[in-house]
């Protein structure tokens, strides 16, 4: 019998080493991510999340080791043709020219785009589509300058969705955003991945992780994790990522992971 | 697109009006075109190489500012801040100084020693952030900062140069160098030279707009939608320093117009490279040519040095925009 090859694997790591400044962050990670999968990222502050998922986007050459697209190492690949493969919305936007959210959400197809790139009518309406998925069509007119850090941050995400990259990178995509917001990304999150794209978030908040997401890889200071959500988010491993304990909430609508703090450190606050 | 044309038809509309009118009226006043061999050579000889001079500095500077306000991604970025022109000036003056002692013709020397400060400056500007604009800066708040900081050193450190020839120099040379220094048109023998570098950077700028107006919208950004950010910020720098050099050599330094005319249209028009580049370089030919017509005819037959028209204008306009914008 032939062995079929693994065209589903959207992205993988062969030994991928990362280090910012003089401290190492991820040693040899070896890692795959299959179209049809929606990986979360968890991890303390500054343990390379953000790192990782530059690294995984081209913009940061990693200290070691390489990443595959599923057309080869990325190191080869032109500008263009790894726009088409993956898109990463950054933890944070700056402006500093004035733009109607409109225009900023079909930069999203300048990958696609030969010439000139004047918008044709069916431009506008997929941006505005974009934007109403995000709850965002009401500010299309809008300059993105004058919009709070979460509209923004769903502007981002509205040009992401116009890119259309097969693999979805998002650094804190939860993060700005309300809680009805943060349900709303999620959910479109976890439509892709079902539509077969693949997508890799860094996130804070593990109970939306365990609600949204296919998999996790946990990063700690000295080991990685990586598997299924069912298998992976337990309070043993998340005390080893985190340092503190969790305990776990049935509910009617599922599992909570509560982290429980320690009664010392929180009365040291409180008096 | 179809606003696009109208608007750019409209400012070459303008533009060109304003190149007719600079090109017939002087300080003795306008001429009509009447077929009187006088006439017909001091308009070829003196009023229209003034006008395309000025059109083409103006151009020139315009540009470069708009390419200097992308690249540093700071709306308030112009030519002269990465010590391009501060280079030139220095050259200038340091060549004249040293004419004076070798007897040189004056107008030569100083044109000869600004194209090499200029120079000089973009090789220091180049040798000192090289590495940083071969990296991609990951925080979008730090990215221009490095480039602005070294470059406002190097004005900084020409600036004193500036000074130390205008104490060394003679009295007699001294109100040639202020004038240098303040920029004047008089001189247009390096016109198609000029126009030819104002035509190739215009052309260069729109074929890289789309581009542009990503880089505007960040370094980071930019790349991950397949823009090759290090290879154009480069191209960039080398495009607005060479637009830069251009207009300095052959003018002097003539403020506001770089910093003004590509802000001003960025509020009235909006950030679109792709129409806010070549209007820069209309508005900014157009507007100096009307400039120096005002410089040449408001008190006749004395003539003002135009670097005080711009100023005169440029500031309440500009400040006139800020204030009705909505930013």
């Amino acid at each position: 019998m032939m062995v079929a090859m693994p065209t589903d694997v959207l992205l993988s790591t062969d030994k991928l080493t990362l280090r910012a400044g003089g401290t190492s962050l991820l040693e040899q990670l070896d890692w795959q991510v299959h179209a049809g999968e929606f990986w979360c990222v968890l991890g303390k502050n500054g343990i390379g999340k953000s790192t990782l998922l530059h690294a995984i986007a081209g913009l940061l050459p990693p200290a070691g080791g390489c990443v595959h697209s599923p057309e080869g190492d990325i190191a080869q690949a032109t500008p263009r043709q790894l726009a088409r493969w993956r898109g990463l919305q950054a933890q944070q936007q700056v402006d500093a020219f004035s733009c109607s959210v409109l225009d900023c959400v079909m930069a999203g197809l300048h990958p696609y785009r030969t010439g000139w790139g004047w918008p044709s009518a069916a431009d506008r309406e997929a941006a505005l589509h974009a934007l109403a998925r995000l709850g965002m069509e009401e500010h299309a007119d809008a300059d993105v300058m004058r919009l709070s850090g979460g509209e923004r941050q769903r502007i981002e995400m509205a040009t992401l969705l116009l890119q259309a990259p097969q693999l979805y990178l998002l650094d804190e995509p939860a993060s700005h955003q309300d809680v009805a917001a943060q349900q709303r990304v999620m959910h479109i999150l976890r439509a892709l991945a079902d539509e077969r794209h693949a997508v890799v978030a860094s996130m804070h908040d593990i109970n939306l992780a365990a609600r949204f997401a296919t998999h996790v890889l946990l990063i700690a200071e000295k080991r990685v994790w990586q598997g299924t959500v069912a298998d992976m988010l337990r309070p043993e491993i998340l005390k080893a990522v985190y340092g503190c304990d969790f305990d776990i909430v049935e509910s009617a609508a599922g599992r909570w992971l509560m982290p429980a703090s320690p009664p010392a450190q929180a009365d040291r606050y409180l008096t | 697109m179809r606003r696009a044309i109208l608007l750019l038809s409209f400012l070459a509309l303008l533009a060109g009006l304003a190149l007719v009118l600079s090109g017939l009226c002087g300080s003795t006043g306008c001429l009509s075109l009447n077929g009187d061999p006088d006439n017909i050579a001091m308009l070829l000889q003196l009023r229209v190489p003034r006008a395309l001079t000025a059109f083409t500095v103006g151009a020139l500077l315009a540009m470069a500012g708009a390419l200097m306000q992308v690249l540093l991604r700071n709306p308030l970025a112009e030519p002269y801040v990465l010590g391009v022109s501060g280079g030139s000036a220095a050259g200038a003056l340091l060549a004249m100084l040293l004419a004076a002692s070798i007897s040189v013709p004056r107008q030569n020397i100083a044109a000869v020693g600004a194209a090499l400060g200029a120079s000089l400056a973009v090789m220091l500007l180049f040798g000192l952030v090289g590495k940083s604009l071969r990296r991609l800066p990951l925080s979008a708040m730090a990215a221009g900062h490095r480039l602005l900081l070294t470059g406002v050193m190097l004005a900084a450190g020409f600036g004193a140069v500036i000074t130390l020839v205008l104490t060394l120099a003679a009295d007699a040379q001294l109100r040639g160098m202020v004038f240098w220094l303040m920029g004047d048109l008089e001189d247009s023998r390096f016109l198609p030279i000029a126009a030819l570098i104002a035509l190739l950077v215009l052309l260069w700028s729109m074929w890289n707009a789309p581009r542009l107006n990503l880089l505007a919208r960040g370094e980071s950004f930019a790349q991950l939608l397949g823009v090759p950010v290090v290879r154009l910020r480069v191209a960039t720098l080398c495009a607005a320093s060479l637009a830069t050099a251009a207009a300095v050599t052959m003018a002097g330094t003539i403020g506001f117009v770089g910093l003004v005319v590509p802000h001003g249209l960025r509020l009235l028009i909006g950030n679109d490279q792709r129409v806010l580049l070549p209007a820069a370089a209309l508005a900014g030919g157009g507007g100096l040519a009307l400039a120096d017509l005002a410089a040449r005819t408001i008190v006749a037959p004395t003539q003002l040095p135009v670097g005080v028209i711009t100023a005169l204008i440029g500031v309440p306009l500009f400040l006139w925009l800020l204030g009705r914008s909505r930013a």
